[in-house]
């Protein structure tokens, strides 16, 4: 294989993930503007924003729009790491913190979109599901850096 | 002191009591007749109008002894819905002679609402006087003051913006649903029961695009009319269930006096809406949805006390309109006493009159007698100089009361009052 292909799978997984890490944060943003409408609207303090926040409606479709794109890039991402590490190190998955973390992500993700298809997770539940999520996303992202790995930069 | 009027008034309204004790207050138009033949009579009572809407329940009463008539209303409104007077008592307030005035005119003029310058009230008002006045016990004092408010109220409208820029509850549920919802076209809409808000607010969110409108009541005849009349499809109340599954936006305005929708009930629609948001909007007196419905995930529940708090919000924006109708009721108000005074004066002016004629008449009468047989000139000149001496003699009455009607008037009536019961 030419040199040339390594970098475009590394480049490939980068920009995935990166743009995963940007998605989910959307779907955090939207999150906790949900939940201030939410306890705003439940509290009947409405005039503490007057006009200022979307409606709940609104802020759901971002939020899953968001969600869905993330979850999908970062999909691909894991997908092009794996490839790329097979290419570079002969092996896909070598459970370095920053893969661990990452698939725990992901997974919190996935099973955050199965709960909402199967058991019509929304609003308030799915919010604070989504927060815990991106908690886990800045692990990944930053944490995980200090635990030696092959992602070590 | 223009404490002539003989007028009292008992009442609560939405910033004296929450809804809690409002709903208990209230005087439903099955049992106003009853309530109203029971009132007249007692404690010196001799006219009554019972005004209950959503927001207030006030007993306007003529009576002559107006502090034993305060105490008898209380007594009434906390023994006709079997409580006590003392735990009444923090809730109601009293008003007197012109005060009372004052406050049905601003309560007319939509001043003392909870939504500034809505206009419902105006004709909840006149319902509640028509009614009186059909049953009678609409007095003469009653059926002076009440179409004075009603003048007052339209002219409060017509010389004012109170009411162009007024927020009606309409306006305030379709302002909140835009908060949950993104848009509302398109958004199921339930109204259940036939209260004459629901059917405002309806109106409201109907303009606003909101598209299916199903209509259910415990009168099934009900429904279909009030379908007819909005442009939606009436529903069997057995069918409750579903059509909350089905229903982003329900108005409640029913009569019932209990809950008609249960937490219960809200948890398991919301379950099978697969957490889709739903928003409820209980305007009943008593309330009909069991205030605990709000503590379910996606399901938004305000009743009408939580509206008043949303439009509070809006209250600054018609301050100024607010004060120059305030303005107007001032001066109605006073006019309104000069009126009264005036004619109880000129009353007073006839009587003071007619008793001195009589007197002349009497005397002219014995002379012309005694002196018989006597010309017609003769006669006649004795008349007129009668007529003369008591022009002369009242002529400086009239001038005092003219300058002091209240005083001259009390003194003068109490004179002739004297002299009637010297006589007999």
């Amino acid at each position: 294989m030419p040199p040339g292909w390594k970098v475009y799978w590394v480049l490939m997984h980068t920009v995935l993930v990166l743009v995963a890490y940007a998605a989910f944060f959307v779907t955090f943003f939207s999150s906790i503007l949900y939940l201030l409408q939410e306890r705003a609207l439940k509290a009947k303090r409405t005039e503490t924003f007057p006009g200022k926040l979307p409606s709940l409606q609104a802020l759901d479709r971002m939020l899953v729009a968001s969600l869905i794109t993330g979850i999908v890039t970062m999909t691909l991402g894991i997908l092009t790491g794996a490839i790329w590490a097979e290419r570079a190190w002969g092996r896909y998955w070598a459970w370095d913190p920053k893969e661990t973390a990452a698939l725990i992500t992901w997974l919190i993700y996935l099973f955050l979109i199965h709960c909402r298809l199967a058991a019509g997770w929304r609003g308030k539940r799915a919010a604070i599901v989504n927060v815990i999520g991106f908690i886990s996303v800045l692990f990944t992202f930053l944490g995980a850096s200090y635990f030696r790995g092959m992602h070590a930069f | 002191m223009p404490s002539d009027v003989k007028l009292v008034l008992v009442g609560t309204n939405h910033r004296m009591a929450p809804v809690e004790v409002r709903e208990r207050l209230g005087f439903s138009s099955e049992n106003m007749d009853s309530a109203l033949k029971s009132l007249v009579g007692t404690g010196g009572v001799s006219e009554a109008v019972i005004l209950s809407t959503c927001n207030r329940v006030e007993i306007i009463a003529a009576a002559e002894e107006q502090r034993s008539a305060i105490e008898s209303l209380k007594e009434f409104v906390a023994r006709y819905h079997g409580l006590s007077p003392s735990s009444l008592e923090p809730y109601l307030y009293q008003y007197s002679a012109h005060e009372v005035v004052r406050h049905l005119f601003r309560v007319a003029c939509s001043l003392d609402s909870m939504v500034i310058g809505e206009v419902q009230i105006l004709g909840q008002v006149k319902e509640a006087f028509s009614r009186a006045c059909n049953f009678g016990t609409a007095g003469p004092i009653l059926r002076d003051l009440f179409p004075r408010a009603f003048r007052v109220a339209k002219k409060v409208r017509s010389e004012t913006e109170i009411s162009a820029t007024s927020v009606s509850i309409g306006a305030i549920a379709v302002e909140l649903a835009k908060k949950i919802f993104e848009k509302l076209e398109g958004k199921s809409i339930l109204l259940l029961g036939a209260g004459k808000m629901g059917q405002i607010t309806l109106r409201h969110l109907l303009k606003n695009g909101v598209g299916r409108v199903w209509v259910t009541s415990r009168r099934p005849e009900k429904a279909l009319q009030l379908a007819q009349s909005v442009g939606g499809k009436p529903l069997p109340f057995h069918n409750l269930k579903e059509a909350l599954i089905a229903s982003d936006i329900v108005v409640v305005s029913t009569s019932a006096p209990h809950f008609v929708i249960e937490q219960a009930d809200i948890a398991h629609v919301v379950r099978q809406r697969k957490n889709a948001p739903i928003f409820i909007i209980d305007i009943s007196v008593p309330r009909n949805v069991d205030p605990n419905v709000n503590q379910v995930d996606n399901v938004f529940l305000y009743d009408i006390d939580d509206l008043k708090t949303v439009s509070e919000t809006h209250r600054e924006g018609r301050a100024g309109e607010a004060l120059a109708a305030e303005m107007i009721v001032e001066s109605e108000v006073e006019s309104f006493l000069q009126e009264i005074n005036l004619r109880e004066s000129s009353s007073v002016i006839v009587g003071l009159r007619e008793a001195i004629r009589q007197i002349c008449e009497e005397e002219v009468a014995r002379t012309v007698n005694r002196l018989a047989p006597l010309s017609a000139e003769s006669e006649v000149m004795f008349q007129n100089m009668a007529q003369r001496i008591s022009n002369k003699i009242s002529h400086p009455f009239l001038e005092r009361l003219r300058a002091h009607p209240e005083e001259t008037s009390r003194i003068l009536s109490e004179i002739f009052r004297n002299k009637d019961e010297q006589e007999d």
